[in-house]
């Protein structure tokens, strides 16, 4: 992690939380368990008999990847599972930051606001937190 | 006749020093009124990180009356949080500015999932959201031309 986004996380009092979460996050390969049941895994966030891989593609752009809270198995959903991390840990940074800090209405804006981030007029909260982390933790403003 | 007078003097001045005190009361009632109404609406501390807990962080929601979102009040409303909340250290309050804007209990306790697309309906009024770091710095972004999207960014104090 780079020394940004240390400074950046223990300023807001999520560094700790985060180095534990290194450890202990459960990341779910979507390819192996596509065809379950969505609700057995994110209850509510899937629509009725949809399958994980359904809700994942439904919600998802390709290459991304979702933090669930609150629900029966909270953890980091992406297709390819830890592996597809390698070459992208600043995505798991990002994903791990919503685990230590699983607050708010919509988790992307209540994180960029703790971080002091600034959102453009064209970009959504998710777009901004992606922009810091992507960054290394450098860019706060569009 | 004479007694008459001193009737009418005596009632007068009963009534002077009512009404005086009347005045003087509802003048300490106004001098006592905040300039804005605010209520909070959620207060949670969050000290999840082991013991002693290194990392806890408090979560407040602010539910601001409309009319008096301006940069100004907002300054005022984060010094008045921040001086009612001194611990822990890392502060962080959200304020909305319509009632549709703040969660339910239980849509607080329900699932959520990150990177979905802002829903717009969530853009219509005012918000803001300040910080209080463990370094002491102090800054808040809102959103001055809701509906439309941008924030602004304002530094309060920098250690």
């Amino acid at each position: 992690m780079s020394q940004d986004c240390k400074d950046a996380l223990k300023k807001v009092g999520l560094l700790g939380k985060v180095t534990s979460l290194a450890n202990t996050a459960q990341v779910y390969d979507v390819n192996s368990l596509q065809n379950a049941r969505g609700s057995t895994y994110v209850d509510g966030l899937a629509r009725g008999r949809e399958t994980l891989g359904q809700w994942f593609d439904r919600t998802t752009q390709s290459g991304g990847a979702h933090t669930t809270v609150r629900v029966p198995h909270v953890g980091i959903y992406i297709r390819g599972g830890e592996s597809a991390f390698a070459g992208n840990l600043y995505l798991e940074l990002h994903e791990m930051t919503h685990l230590a800090y699983p607050i708010g209405r919509n988790l992307d804006a209540s994180l960029g606001s703790k971080l002091g981030l600034t959102k453009g007029a064209s970009e959504s909260w998710s777009d901004a937190v992606s922009r810091f982390f992507n960054s290394q933790c450098t860019k706060k403003t569009p | 006749m004479m007694m008459r007078t001193i009737l009418r003097i005596v009632l007068l001045s009963l009534l002077t020093g009512n009404i005086a005190g009347g005045v003087n009361k509802s003048m300490s009632q106004i001098s006592n009124r905040s300039p804005f109404r605010y209520a909070i609406v959620s207060n949670e501390v969050i000290d999840d990180s082991g013991t002693p807990p290194k990392d806890a962080y408090r979560y407040v929601e602010v539910l601001l009356d409309e009319k008096a979102f301006s940069e100004n009040n907002l300054k005022e409303l984060f010094k008045l949080v921040s001086k009612r909340f001194p611990k822990p250290k890392v502060l962080h309050v959200q304020v909305y500015t319509n009632l549709n804007d703040v969660e339910t209990p239980e849509e607080r306790e329900g699932p959520k999932m990150s990177e979905v697309p802002d829903d717009p309906s969530q853009d219509r009024y005012h918000q803001a959201s300040y910080l209080r770091d463990d370094d002491g710095n102090e800054w808040f972004t809102y959103n001055p031309n809701a509906p439309r999207t941008g924030t602004k960014k304002v530094i309060l104090k920098r250690s």
